[in-house]
C-alpha cells in the first residue's frame, strides 16, 4: 500500500488534518459569450468552494456551464467578474505569463479527449509540465506512479500507438507527477467504454486516496458521480446544490 | 533542449525537410554564382599575370601614332639606360585576310621576346613569313600548322605574302590571337602600329621592384623629352591596372548572380514562411495544449523561431555544400569545354559566411511571422472541438494595409524601372510589390472564392459549391496560404514566358523595322537557283529599270529603280507598311557614300532620277540600308514601264538560317549572279547572329531563375500536402452528415480548381506585368520600342498545370486513402480524428 501524505515539495498536505482547508474559491463568477441579443452566459454569479484532498464531481444538464466553469477555475479562460482563489493564490488579474506558472505548477488538467502531444513518448508528456517549468524530476515518484498506472511497459510508446484508456490513463499520470494542488477532469471517462471508464474512476480516486489530491470532475454519468465525495449540481450557469456522498469506501472497491 | 522544440521537430517531418530543401537550393545558387564570379577573377587575374611576366616595365606608346619614329627611338634610348636588360617596342597591325581557305580579319603583333607562353605545337614565328597563332584561333577557322595565311592590302585588295603558321599557342592571350616576328611585321601589307615598349632590366635586377621604380623614373624622363603623351608603367602597376579593366566585368557578374540568387531567396523566403504557417496551423490544438499544461507563450514563439534557426543552419549548410558541388562540376566542365585555364573553384571564405547567414538570417526571418502566431495561441484552443472550431477572424486590417501600401509601392516601383531602364529597381520593387500582394491576398482570396463559390452554386444549383464558399469563410487563412503557394509558382513561371516571348518579339519586330527584307539581288535570274536553298523559304522577282540618279548639279550615278508589288511584299517582307508612297522612295545606303553623297547619312533626301525613254521621275528618298548598292525603291504608280527581266530578286530565310547557311547562300548568288551584280544578304545574317544571341540569353536566364522555380515547386507540394490531414477530419464529418464519397472528392477538387483560378488570374496578371516589365528594364535605352507577347499556348500549358497541381495531390491522397467512411466519425472508434459532440451520451442524473 502507497503512503498517504506524501510530500508535495515545500507544501505538505495531510488528507486527514486538512479535510475542511478549501482547495479552490470562487467567488460571483460571471462568463459572457458574444453581445447582444446573442449574448450566452454561462455563469450567472456562480460562487463554490471545493474542499481540498477530496473527490468532488460537478453534473448537471448540457450547456449548464460545467465545462465553462472548469475552464475558469483551471486558468484556462477568464471571467468576466467574480474572483478565482487556487490554494492561496488569486488567478484573478494575474499576467499571462503568472497565470501560465501557476497552471504548471498548480493545476492538473485532464480533458474529455486529446490529451497528450501526438509527437511525445508516453513519458515525455508526462514529465511535459516538469520540462517546461525546468523543474528537477522526481524519477522515483514517476516511476511509482507509472507502475500503479501500468504504464512502465508503455512508457516510451507515443499516443498513437496507445489505447483511448492508457492515453487518460498517461494524462492522469501527467497530472498526478506534477503534483499540483487539484486536479481537474472535464468528462474524462466520456470517450471510454465501461472498463476503461472504469479504470480512469479508480485512478482519480487513488489519486484523492493515496496521494493525497483535489479532484474536481463533471461527468454526466452518476456512476461515474457515484465515486465521488461529493457532487455539485449546476443549472443554468447556477450552483443548485451539492450533495455528500456516503463515506467513502474503501479502496479497491471489489 | 526545448522540449516544445523537440516534439516541433519530430512532428515537421516531411514539411521540415521540403522548407529545408528550398533554402538549401536557394542558398546553393548564391554560393554557386559567388564562387563561379571567385574563380572567373582568378582565371582573368592569373592571365593579366602570365602576361606581365618577364616584362619589369612597359610603356605604353599607342598614343604616338602622329611620328611612327619615335617609339623605336625611344626603344632604342631605354636599351641604353644602364639597368635594362632588353627593350622591345611591340607593333601591331590589322587587315582582312584569306585564313585557311576563308575570308577573315586579321590581327597581328610582335610575339614579346621574354613572355612566357606555352606552344601545344609547333615552336614561335622566327623568319619574316611565319606566324604563330593560339588554338582559340586556330579552332575557329580550322588552322593546322603548315597551313598558310594570305593578308590582303586594305587599300588595294591586293594578296600580300603568306604567312605559314609554324607553331600554336595553349590559352588566351591579352597581347592578340596571332603574332609574327619583327621582320614578319616588316612584311605585312598593312601599316604597324606601336603598341608598347616591354622593358627587362639586367638579369640580376630582374623583377625586383626597387629598381623597377628607379628606372621607371629615368624612362619618365626620357618621356619627358620625346613623347608627354606615354606613360611607363611597372610589372605591379600593369597587373592592377589589367585588373581594373577586369573589376567592371565581374561586378556585373556579381550583379547578375546577386539579383537571380536574390530572387532565389526570396521565393524561399515566401515558400518557408508559408510553411510554418502550414506547421503553425496544424499544431494549433498541440499548441493548445502545450499551453494548458503550462507553456509559456514565449515558449512557444522561441521554439518556433528555434526551429526556424535550425533548420536554417542546417539548410543552409546543405546548401554551402551544394553550391560548392556545382561550382566545381561548371568549373570542370568550363574547363573542358571552354577554357582550358579556368582557374579550380575554390570554396572561399565570403561565400560560406554569405550562404550560411544569408540561409540562416531569412530562415530566421521567415519563421518570425509564423512564430508569433504560435505565441498567440490560447489554451481554450485545446479544448474546443475540432468541427466547431469557430472561424478565423475577419480580415486583418493592418496586413492589408501594409499589404496595399508595399503593392502600391512595389508596382509603382516596378513600373518606374521600365521607364527608366533600370533592372536592379525593377528587382527590387517586383519583390516588395509582390509581397504587398501576399499581404493582401488574406483579404481578397478568401473572398473571391467565396464569391465564384456561390456563383457557381448558383449555376449548377450543386450543394458542393456552397459548401466551398462556406469554408472559404470557415477557413480563410488555410485558403489563403494554399492559394499564395500557387500564386508565387505561376507569378514565377508566367514572368519568364512572357519575358521570354516579350524579348523575342521586340528584338524580331526591331529587326523587321530595320531589315524588313532579308536579302536581295540586282538580278532577275537567280530564283532557281536560290530557291535550291534549304535557307530561303521564298523569293519574289521585283521589276525595275536601270535608271540614273541626277544630282541638282547636274553629276549622275548609275542607279536601279525597283517597284515592289502588295503580294511581293506580303510573301516576302517581315513587315507590310515598307513600300514608299507615290513621290517616295527608298534609297540604298550606297547613295550617301561617295563623293557626292545625296544627304546627310540617314537624312531624307530629294533625289531625280531619269531613264531612257521615260518622264524624269521627282522623289523624296528615305534611306534603306537593306537595299543592294544603287537601288531605289519606288511607289508603283510611279508611271515607269517597268520589267521583270531587269527588276530584282528579294528572299525571305526560314527562321532558323544559321549564319553559315546565310553564307552559303550568299556564295550562290555571286556565282550565279557573278561577282559584279551587287546583293546583300545583311539583313539575314544580322537575324541569324541575333537569333543566336536572343536563344543563347534566354537559355541563360532559365538556367539562373530554374532554382527560384524549383524552389516554388516545392512551396506549393508543401502548402498542398498540408490541409490533407486537415482535411480527412473535416471530410469524415461531411460524410458522418450524409455527403457522399464522391461529393467529399468534389469538395476538395472545387475548392482546389477554385484556388488555381484565382492565383493564375492573379499571378498571370502580375507575371505578364512584371514580364513587360523586366524586358523593358534590361533594354539599355528608348532606343527600341517593347512589344508585349503574350504566347497564349505556353500560358494555357502553365495554367493546365497549375490546376493539375492544385487538385491531384489531395484528391489523389483523399481517393487512395478510399475516401472517408461515417463510420471514422464515431467518437468511440477514432477519438483524435472526430468528435462529435451530437452522439455523446444522453444525460442522466
Ligand atoms: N466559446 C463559446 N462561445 C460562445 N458560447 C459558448 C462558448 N463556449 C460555451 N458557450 C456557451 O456557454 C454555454 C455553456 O457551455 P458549456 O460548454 O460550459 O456547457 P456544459 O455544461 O459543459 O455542457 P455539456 O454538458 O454539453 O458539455 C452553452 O450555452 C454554450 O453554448
Ligand atoms: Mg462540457
Amino acid at each position: 500500500m502507497l503512503r498517504c501524505g506524501l510530500t508535495w515539495g515545500d507544501r505538505t498536505v495531510d488528507p486527514m488534518t486538512h479535510t475542511s482547508a478549501v482547495a479552490v474559491k470562487a467567488t460571483d463568477l460571471i462568463k459572457t459569450y458574444g453581445t447582444g441579443d446573442a449574448a450566452v452566459r454561462p455563469l450567472k454569479r456562480l460562487s463554490l468552494e471545493i474542499p481540498a484532498a477530496r473527490f468532488t464531481a460537478v453534473m448537471g444538464p448540457s450547456g449548464s456551464g460545467k465545462s465553462t466553469l472548469m475552464h475558469v477555475l483551471a486558468g484556462l479562460d477568464a471571467p468576466d467578474g467574480g474572483s478565482v482563489i487556487v490554494g492561496d493564490v488569486e488567478l484573478t488579474g494575474l499576467d499571462d505569463r503568472r497565470l501560465t506558472r501557476v497552471r504548471r505548477e498548480r493545476i492538473g488538467f485532464i480533458f474529455q479527449a486529446y490529451n497528450l502531444v501526438p509527437s511525445m513518448t508516453a513519458q515525455e508528456n508526462i514529465l511535459l509540465p516538469s520540462r517546461l517549468g525546468r523543474a528537477s524530476v522526481d524519477r522515483a515518484f514517476l516511476e511509482l506512479v507509472a507502475e500503479r498506472l501500468g504504464l512502465t511497459e508503455r512508457l516510451h510508446h507515443r499516443p498513437f500507438e496507445l489505447s483511448g484508456g492508457q492515453q487518460q490513463r498517461v494524462a492522469v499520470a501527467r497530472a498526478l507527477v506534477s503534483r499540483p494542488d487539484v486536479i481537474f477532469a472535464d468528462e474524462p471517462t466520456g470517450n471510454l467504454d465501461q472498463a476503461a471508464g472504469a479504470e480512469v474512476l479508480d485512478l482519480l480516486r487513488a489519486a484523492v486516496d493515496e496521494f493525497g489530491q483535489t479532484v474536481i470532475m463533471v461527468t454526466h454519468d452518476a456512476g461515474a458521480a457515484a465515486r465521488a465525495d461529493r457532487t455539485v449540481l449546476l443549472a443554468d450557469g447556477r450552483l443548485v446544490d451539492t450533495l455528500e456522498a456516503p463515506p467513502p469506501r474503501s479502496w479497491p472497491p471489489r | 533542449m526545448n522540449p516544445v522544440l523537440r516534439a516541433n521537430l519530430r512532428s515537421g517531418g516531411t514539411r521540415l525537410f521540403a522548407a529545408g530543401a528550398a533554402i538549401a537550393v536557394a542558398v546553393a545558387f548564391v554560393v554557386t554564382s559567388l564562387l563561379m564570379v571567385d574563380a572567373f577573377s582568378r582565371t582573368m587575374e592569373s592571365q593579366a599575370e602570365a602576361e606581365a611576366a618577364g616584362a619589369d616595365l612597359m610603356v605604353e606608346v599607342s598614343g604616338l601614332v602622329d611620328d611612327p619614329q619615335t617609339p623605336a627611338a625611344l626603344a632604342d634610348q631605354i636599351q641604353d639606360l644602364d639597368d635594362v636588360g632588353d627593350a622591345q617596342l611591340i607593333r601591331s597591325a590589322f587587315a582582312p585576310a584569306e585564313i585557311g581557305g576563308r575570308d577573315g580579319f586579321l590581327g597581328v603583333s610582335e610575339l614579346p621576346e621574354h613572355l612566357p607562353v606555352e606552344f601545344t605545337e609547333g615552336r614561335a614565328a622566327e623568319a619574316a613569313d611565319e606566324i604563330t597563332v593560339t588554338e582559340q584561333f586556330a579552332d575557329a577557322y580550322g588552322l593546322t600548322v603548315g597551313d598558310a595565311v594570305t593578308p590582303e592590302d586594305p587599300a588595294t585588295g591586293d594578296a600580300g605574302d603568306p604567312y605559314t603558321v609554324v607553331g600554336l599557342i595553349s590559352g588566351i592571350q591579352r597581347a592578340g590571337s596571332a603574332f609574327v616576328s619583327p621582320a614578319g611585321m616588316d612584311a605585312f601589307p598593312e601599316e604597324a602600329f606601336p603598341e608598347s615598349i616591354r622593358v627587362v632590366l639586367a638579369e640580376s635586377l630582374h623583377g625586383d621592384a626597387g629598381a623597377q621604380r628607379i628606372v621607371q623614373e629615368q624612362i619618365q624622363d626620357l618621356i619627358e623629352q620625346h613623347a608627354p603623351e606615354a606613360s611607363v608603367l611597372t610589372h605591379e602597376e600593369i597587373v592592377e591596372a589589367w585588373l581594373e579593366d577586369l573589376a567592371g566585368t565581374s561586378d556585373i557578374l556579381v550583379t547578375i548572380g546577386l539579383g537571380f540568387g536574390a530572387i532565389a531567396v526570396f521565393v524561399a523566403g515566401l515558400v518557408i514562411t508559408n510553411t510554418f504557417g502550414v506547421l503553425v496551423a496544424s499544431r494549433m490544438s498541440t499548441l493548445a495544449l502545450l499551453r494548458a499544461v503550462g507553456a509559456t507563450a514565449r515558449q512557444l514563439k522561441q521554439a518556433t523561431l528555434a526551429e526556424g534557426a535550425l533548420l536554417g543552419v542546417v539548410g543552409s549548410a546543405v546548401g554551402v555544400l551544394l553550391g560548392f558541388g556545382a561550382a566545381y562540376g561548371l568549373g570542370t566542365a568550363a574547363r573542358g569545354l571552354w577554357l582550358e585555364d579556368f582557374a579550380p573553384v575554390r570554396l572561399t571564405v565570403v561565400a560560406v559566411v554569405v550562404g550560411l547567414v544569408l540561409g540562416t538570417v531569412v530562415t530566421g526571418a521567415a519563421s518570425l511571422f509564423p512564430a508569433l502566431r504560435a505565441g498567440r495561441t490560447s489554451p481554450m484552443q485545446a479544448l474546443r472541438p475540432a468541427d466547431v472550431a469557430p472561424a478565423e477572424g475577419g480580415v486583418p486590417r493592418v496586413r492589408t494595409t501594409i499589404g496595399v501600401v508595399l503593392g502600391v509601392l512595389g508596382l509603382g516601383a516596378v513600373v518606374a524601372a521600365a521607364l527608366l531602364h533600370s533592372p536592379l529597381l525593377g528587382v527590387a520593387g517586383a519583390m516588395l510589390g509582390f509581397l504587398g500582394v501576399l499581404l493582401a491576398a488574406r483579404a481578397i482570396v478568401p473572398a473571391v472564392v467565396r464569391g465564384l463559390g456561390l456563383l457557381l452554386a448558383r449555376i449548377t444549383g450543386g450543394e458542393v459549391p456552397r459548401l466551398v464558399a462556406q469554408n472559404a469563410r470557415q477557413t480563410p487563412g488555410r485558403l489563403t496560404t494554399t492559394t499564395s503557394a500557387l500564386l508565387i509558382g505561376v507569378t514565377l513561371v508566367v514572368t519568364m514566358t512572357v519575358g521570354a516571348a516579350t524579348a523575342q518579339r521586340s528584338l524580331d519586330e526591331e529587326q523587321a523595322d530595320r531589315y524588313p527584307v532579308d536579302a536581295a539581288v540586282a538580278s532577275a535570274d537567280v530564283g532557281a537557283a536560290v530557291d535550291a536553298e534549304d535557307a530561303v523559304t521564298g523569293s519574289a522577282t521585283v521589276p525595275g529599270e536601270p535608271a540614273e540618279e541626277t544630282t541638282e548639279d547636274g553629276a549622275q550615278a548609275p542607279a536601279q529603280v525597283v517597284a515592289a508589288s502588295a503580294e511581293t511584299v506580303a510573301e516576302i517582307a517581315r513587315r507590310d507598311d515598307l513600300l514608299p508612297e507615290p513621290g517616295q522612295a527608298l534609297l540604298s545606303a550606297s547613295f550617301y557614300e561617295g563623293e557626292q553623297p545625296v544627304a546627310q547619312w540617314g537624312e531624307t533626301a530629294t533625289v531625280t532620277l531619269k531613264a531612257a525613254g521615260e518622264e524624269p521621275l521627282q522623289v523624296q528618298g528615305e534611306m534603306a540600308g537593306w537595299l543592294p548598292p544603287g537601288t531605289v525603291v519606288v511607289s508603283s504608280a510611279a508611271g515607269w514601264d517597268l520589267q521583270e527581266a531587269e527588276g530584282q530578286t528579294w528572299m525571305r530565310f526560314s527562321d532558323t538560317a544559321t549564319v553559315d547557311e546565310v553564307m552559303q547562300v550568299s556564295g550562290t548568288l555571286t556565282d550565279v549572279a557573278g561577282a559584279e551584280t551587287p546583293a546583300t544578304v545583311e539583313a539575314a545574317l544580322s537575324r541569324a547572329s541575333i537569333s543566336g544571341v536572343i536563344d543563347t540569353v534566354l537559355l541563360v536566364v532559365l538556367i539562373l531563375l530554374a532554382a527560384s522555380v524549383v524552389v516554388a515547386v516545392i512551396g506549393v507540394s508543401n502548402t498542398l500536402a498540408l490541409s490533407v490531414f486537415e482535411r480527412r477530419r473535416e471530410a469524415a464529418l461531411l460524410r458522418a452528415l450524409g455527403l457522399s464519397r464522391g461529393g467529399v472528392r468534389r469538395l476538395v477538387s472545387t475548392e482546389a480548381v477554385l484556388m488555381a483560378v484565382v492565383a493564375l488570374l492573379i499571378g498571370g496578371g502580375l507575371g505578364v506585368f512584371f514580364g513587360w516589365a523586366g524586358v523593358s528594364s534590361l533594354v539599355a535605352e528608348d532606343v527600341m520600342g517593347v512589344a508585349l507577347a503574350v504566347p497564349w499556348g505556353r500560358l494555357g500549358l502553365i495554367a493546365a498545370a497549375a490546376l493539375a497541381a492544385a487538385s491531384s495531390p489531395p484528391a489523389l491522397r483523399l481517393a487512395l486513402w478510399g475516401g472517408p467512411s461515417p463510420r471514422r466519425a464515431s467518437p468511440r472508434s477514432s477519438p483524435p480524428l472526430l468528435r462529435l459532440r451530437c452522439l455523446r451520451v444522453p444525460f442522466q442524473v
